[in-house]
């Protein structure tokens, strides 16, 4: 694995928060995918990002809250990490009234403007040349706001990836795409349909940087996108960084996961981003074992609290002028 | 007796099993005939229909391939330009939108250029899932109906599903083949071995002499459960199954359509310039006049389809709206 640019290190702050988000993704994830398999509540197809946490965490924390960020289908940490609300969330995998989305967008994919996360459709690559539409317009709006397009590495094959890197390039755009790449799409190994072991070597065709980490070493990714940042709100355009990571399960809830080796799934675990923090933390002294749970148990509560609260909306239901309702236009007419 | 040797020769298997028997068949039968597409091999496709075929014909003719739609379309139309049967698979119809460029600029008008026709089949899941929704849940028939040099197939049955893709594999042209998402495990009885449904055939499902339902892919079952409910309620309903929307049966709709006097399509895909329009136009462009009322529409509003299934349910086809059209046909 090759490392381009030697990044900046967190300081010990930096990382307690990353810390503390990497505990929240993880707890959140995992309730999800529990209360799937139990069948209680849950409706709709859960990307679940359990082993790849470290890239959302490591992404948004070197960005401002101004800034703004497509996920990839994976995506459930950007949310997280972006602030977006526990409760609302869990008000729309149960298929109620007034959460993220309100049941009109796939909630795993939904958008959401208050956090500065954009929508994305599981038409994969799209995500990237919409995001260049957007960087595009924070140039010409001068707002200094970065954007950055997160993919899977299956997604790279498409040919919007290719045009989207491109025109990002062209453009210069203020922006960051971020491939989470975690070795297979769906059954098929990147290995397999893929010639370059680092896709971040790709970039070199497109005239831009492009810089491969270690995607469960969370202050390797922070570091690799300060610098990606800087440069692209500098007005030096866009980087392309690669973390490679490996997802704990299949890829979504309902895929049976039985074609990758137990031997690569058992590596995973033990390579768990979540521990290789808190034992980077325990190691300086700066994290207890009780500090850690109270981590986890504080999250816990909150995710509780969110479920009990999403429980107890109105299910979701259509009024009787669904036309209405559901309308895709605008009455609006530019002045 | 026919009847006997037919049943001796038939088994109950499902939808995706004799789309499983299609291929494997096709694929010993002419070696010209191989599948591209992502997850196809080692997973045996998404929905498990080329399951057990990597193991049987290898990976020269089971590609899995990287994610990659306008390339899968490019090379089934270049395979088929070159002598090879490609067929090819997408994982939802949307991904058909990433495809069209290819399928619609250079397959479907070579025979213009060449003389030569670009024989492939491009096959996958197609519209409504009950469990979840957003765009994966669209429908593209009406899309792909729309362009000369297509065709476009949606099979309801599994013998259906089996007869209709042998049709499209050995068709010289390019098939659209559409497996709507909650018939792949459906049973029915299958016929062994060679069982060809030509393209552009509909069929009468149910004989009825007061309003016909025409309809096609899952929508076909709701029409049958239509039928069912009016005929307790002393309304006959003929369910005329399209089977093929390009080439479209006109002549079996005009049939149906002259006894009844009385039309409603039902089918997934938005109701605006959808499927509906031109089953509705085969009757009314003339030269008689067939309808004794006006042509009722029950497709997807026109509107996109939520993600939540409760929502989705509503702007959906349902019993509800068909229903309501069969209702203002008795008028």
């Amino acid at each position: 694995m090759t490392t381009a640019t030697a990044g900046r290190e967190p300081g010990r702050e930096t990382l307690m928060s990353m810390m503390e988000q990497l505990v929240l993704v993880r707890e959140f994830e995992s309730r999800c995918d529990e209360m799937w398999r139990a069948k209680t509540h849950m409706v709709g197809e859960f990307h679940l990002s359990l082993g790849q946490e470290a890239i959302a965490v490591g992404v948004c924390t070197a960005l401002t809250s101004a800034d703004l960020i497509c996920p990839s289908i994976r995506g459930m940490g950007v949310y997280l990490c972006r602030g977006a609300s526990l409760t609302s969330l869990m008000t729309t995998f149960f298929d109620r009234a007034g959460g993220i989305g309100n049941g009109r967008w796939a909630h795993w994919h939904s958008p959401v403007p208050e956090a500065g996360v954009l929508a994305q459709t599981g038409m994969l690559g799209s995500g990237l040349v919409t995001s260049g539409g957007v960087a595009l317009a924070q140039k010409y709006l001068k707002t200094g706001k970065v954007v950055v397009a997160m993919l899977g590495d299956g997604a790279t094959s498409t040919g919007y990836v290719h045009e989207g890197a491109v025109f990002a390039a062209y453009a210069d755009l203020p922006m960051v795409m971020v491939i989470e790449n975690n070795g297979y799409a769906v059954s098929t190994p990147i290995r397999s349909v893929v010639k370059v072991d680092d896709l971040s070597r790709r970039a070199a065709g497109y005239g831009i940087p492009g810089v491969t980490v270690d995607g469960n070493d969370v202050a390797a990714v922070y570091g690799a996108m300060v610098d990606a940042v800087e440069r692209a709100r500098a007005g030096k355009g866009p980087t392309l960084v690669e973390c490679k990571t490996y997802r704990f399960g299949g890829s979504t809830v309902k895929d049976a996961d039985t074609l990758r080796p137990a031997v690569e799934k058992e590596a995973a675990r033990r390579n768990c981003p979540v521990r290789r923090l808190k034992t980077l933390l325990v190691g300086r002294g700066w994290l207890s074992d009780a500090d850690y749970q109270g981590m986890v148990d504080a999250v816990r509560s909150r995710i509780a609290a969110a479920e009990a609260e999403a429980v107890r909306r109105p299910l979701l239901e259509a009024g009787d002028d669904l036309l209405q309702e559901f309308n895709p236009y605008s009455e609006g007419v530019a002045q | 007796m026919s009847a006997v040797k037919n049943k001796s020769d038939t088994r109950v298997i499902t939808f995706r099993e004799a789309l499983n028997e299609a291929l494997r068949e096709e694929m010993e039968r002419d070696d010209r005939v191989f599948l591209l597409g992502e997850d196809v091999g080692r997973k045996g496709g998404i929905a498990g229909v080329s399951r057990g075929l990597l193991e049987q014909f290898g990976p020269g003719r089971v590609m899995d391939t990287p994610i990659a739609e306008m390339a899968i379309a490019g090379a089934c139309c270049g395979a088929a330009m070159s002598g090879l049967r490609p067929v090819g698979e997408f994982y939802y119809s949307d991904m058909l939108m990433f495809m069209a460029d290819n399928i619609v600029t250079s397959a479907a008008r070579l025979k213009l250029a060449t003389g030569q026709t670009a024989p492939y089949v491009l096959r996958g899941r197609d519209g409504s899932k009950p469990e979840d929704g957003g765009p994966h849940q669209d429908s593209f028939a009406a899309w792909f109906a729309h362009i000369p040099g297509l065709k476009v197939v949606m099979p309801s049955t599994p013998a259906d599903a089996k007869g209709l893709l042998k049709a499209a594999i050995r068709d010289d042209n390019p098939v659209i083949f559409l497996e709507q998402i909650p018939l792949y495990g459906v049973k029915g009885e299958v016929p062994s071995g060679e069982h060809i449904v030509p393209l552009g055939k509909a069929e009468v499902k149910r004989t009825g002499t007061d309003v016909t339902l025409a309809c096609v892919g899952r929508c076909v079952y709701d029409a049958l459960a239509a039928q069912e409910r009016w005929s307790a309620r002393g309304v006959s309903v003929e369910v005329l199954d399209l089977r093929s929307l390009r080439p479209l049966d006109v002549e079996a709709i005009r049939v149906s359509v002259s006894k009844t006097g009385r039309l409603a399509v039902v089918h997934e895909g938005w109701t605006t310039y959808g499927i509906s329009a031109e089953v509705i136009a085969c009757v009314s462009d003339g030269p008689e006049l067939l309808l004794r009322a006006p042509a009722q529409r029950v497709g997807t509003l026109d509107t996109h389809i939520p993600a939540s299934p409760r929502l989705a349910a509503e702007v959906l086809p349902n019993a509800a709206r068909i229903d309501a059209a069969i209702g203002r046909l008795r008028g």
